[in-house]
């Protein structure tokens, strides 16, 4: 039978804040266990949690990012649970009025946009990290209380492929929305799925099960791929799919049980009374809207329609908030983004490095406007540009003082250039003859050989103009 | 207002939640001793709430924020003496496998 297959993802994010959500320890990546660390995250008897104003906005700013609708007043829940790295016994988060519902994000898959609902967005904690040893589990609560949102997505995917463009989309929009660094390496974007079968057509939904553990956008493929070919082929031999948790092992590239529902966790949720209600208020609102930068979609589109750069480049130049702003900042100073865009794609992205929303850019936006606008006014060639390029990276310098360093000159004197395509021409008989006789693509190779001739350095389009006078 | 029947089969669940391991007969004893308790606040079910929006909390004025301006915490070293069982620099604790 053909089945299709549901899909479901679950995302926590960490919120940019420099604090923890309850608590004024700091957030900062790498720090040796246990060194950010106080009575709240700790949750040591009587110690009481204070929000983090920070932490809301960055909250508010999520929703307001995927659309979602805002509740005015949402409450803290306490979800209660055992586990080594959750030193209260229970997590604080949000139940049954969460902070925002009913959202969505346009992602683009096979050429189309598709619409995917987004359940909720919700606030809360973060629990701390394990590490194993041979006898023997080791418990860092730096992260314990560090602030999430949690981001539910409808079940609106039907493969493995979607889920992943799903998952990189909203990780850029939360990266151009600044409220997370987008780095799976290091926790920051963390996914779970929720996958089942049903038979092509059918509406009701199949057993599902949630698929733990899948942090990579490479093992977010993999992994549902795999669980959707192992629920096929349980429906295929006649049996039934077990409701479970499952977690995937990347060595062995298989999901694993690791709890069945009977198992399933009671969480006895109740309203959290260490914390008053939440009020976001209509004004707060609109101040965070008000600031909301502007998300990757709207700049891809922008970039096409209002600056002239084609759908590939605009797609290329969004892929991360740092190039993006280089990108504008150097297409203002130099006035034409199409050819900007060329170029930024063309030279300048090879030298970036990115990690999480850092990105490593080894030249300006003033540099590389300035070396455009020396090929504009014909000081040097488009060849010599990229030599240029190559001096300056990773440098301070002046593309000016680079051409006057290496001697480079554009040759837009007529003669000499005449000359050389004399020359060229008396070199190539049997091509000229061709070339006269109407086989127009040998154009290219006589520019060519006179380029060539002159390393580069001859104004092209004089060598056209000489050329046509000359063999036209 | 009727409270959940407590019988031995939700006292052993409810006791699972909590990781309570119960000996012979607890569960009996603690399944009366719990239903005189449940039965003893479900007499606030006898007032007419009608009218009264469900409260969590005593202090019904919004939530204060706090900025997001670090402060130092306890050292490593404060943090440990308070732990049954230390390891290294953390928290040790029996070893078990990841299950979330």
């Amino acid at each position: 039978m053909h089945y299709e297959a549901v899909i479901g993802l679950e995302v926590h994010a960490q919120l940019l804040t420099r604090t923890k959500a309850f608590c004024a320890c700091s957030t900062a990546y790498g720090a040796p266990p246990n060194t950010q660390v106080c009575p709240v995250c700790l949750g040591l008897p009587g110690a009481l949690p204070v929000m983090n104003g920070e932490a809301v906005r960055l909250a508010v700013r999520t929703a307001l990012a995927l659309s979602c609708t805002l509740r005015t007043v949402s409450r803290f829940a306490r979800k209660n649970y055992f586990y080594p790295d959750l030193p209260k016994g229970y997590q604080i988060s949000q139940y049954d009025e969460p902070l925002s519902e009913r959202g969505h994000l346009d992602v683009e898959v096979g050429g189309a946009t598709k619409r995917v609902g987004i359940t909720r967005v919700h606030m809360e904690e973060d629990a701390g990290k394990n590490v194993h040893h041979e006898g023997v589990s080791v418990v860092d609560l730096n992260r314990s209380g560090v602030p999430l949102v949690e981001i539910v997505g409808e079940p609106d995917l039907r493969s493995a492929a979607e889920a992943a463009e799903y998952l990189r989309s909203l990780r850029d929009v939360l990266m151009f929305a600044g409220v997370n660094d987008g780095n799976l390496e290091e926790g920051s974007f963390r996914c779970d799925a929720n996958v089942s079968l049903r038979p092509a057509g059918e509406a009701k939904l199949g057993t599902r099960v949630e698929l733990k553990n899948i942090n990579s956008f490479r093992f977010v493929e993999r992994a549902l791929a795999h669980e959707i070919a192992r629920q096929q082929a349980v429906l295929d031999a006649g049996g039934r799919v077990v409701q479970e948790t499952r977690g995937w092992d990347e060595n062995e590239g298989v999901t694993k049980s690791l709890r069945s529902k009977e198992e399933a966790q009671d969480y006895r949720y109740f309203p959290e009374p260490d914390l008053p209600p939440l009020v976001v208020d209509d004004a707060f609102v609109a101040q965070v809207q008000s600031t909301l930068p502007e998300l990757p979609r709207a700049k891809r589109e922008r970039f096409v329609a209002e600056l002239g750069v084609s759908a590939y480049a605009a797609q290329v130049l969004t892929g991360h908030p740092r190039v993006a702003a280089l990108f504008e900042e150097a297409a203002t100073l130099h006035g034409q983004p199409a050819r900007l865009a060329a170029f930024v794609q063309s030279e300048v992205l090879r030298d970036v490095v990115t990690h999480g929303l850092d990105a490593r850019i080894p030249v300006s936006a003033r540099q590389v406007a300035g070396l455009l606008r020396l090929v504009d006014a014909g000081a040097i060639s488009g060849k010599q540009a990229k030599e240029v390029y190559a001096k300056i990276v990773g440098s301070e310098r002046a593309p000016e003082d680079v051409v006057a360093e290496l001697g480079l000159v554009q040759v837009s004197d007529e003669g000499v250039i005449e000359a050389v395509c004399r020359q060229v021409i008396a070199d190539n008989p049997r091509q000229a003859e061709q070339l006269r006789a109407g086989k127009a693509s040998l154009m290219g190779f006589f520019v060519g050989q006179v380029m060539k001739q002159t390393k580069g350095s001859a104004n092209p389009r004089l060598v056209n103009d000489v050329l046509q006078r000359l063999l036209g | 207002m009727a409270g959940p029947t407590i019988d031995r089969s939700l006292v052993l669940h409810v006791a699972r939640l909590a990781s309570l391991s119960l000996d012979e007969g607890e569960a009996d004893r603690l399944a009366g001793e719990l239903a005189t308790i449940v039965e003893y606040v479900a007499q606030l079910g006898a007032l007419d709430t009608r009218d009264v929006p469900p409260t969590a909390h005593v202090f019904l004025d919004r939530m204060p924020l706090r900025a997001d301006e670090p402060r130092p915490g306890l050292t490593r070293e404060q943090a440990l003496a308070q732990a049954p069982s230390v390891e290294g620099e953390g928290f040790a604790v029996p070893a078990f496998v990841e299950r979330k």
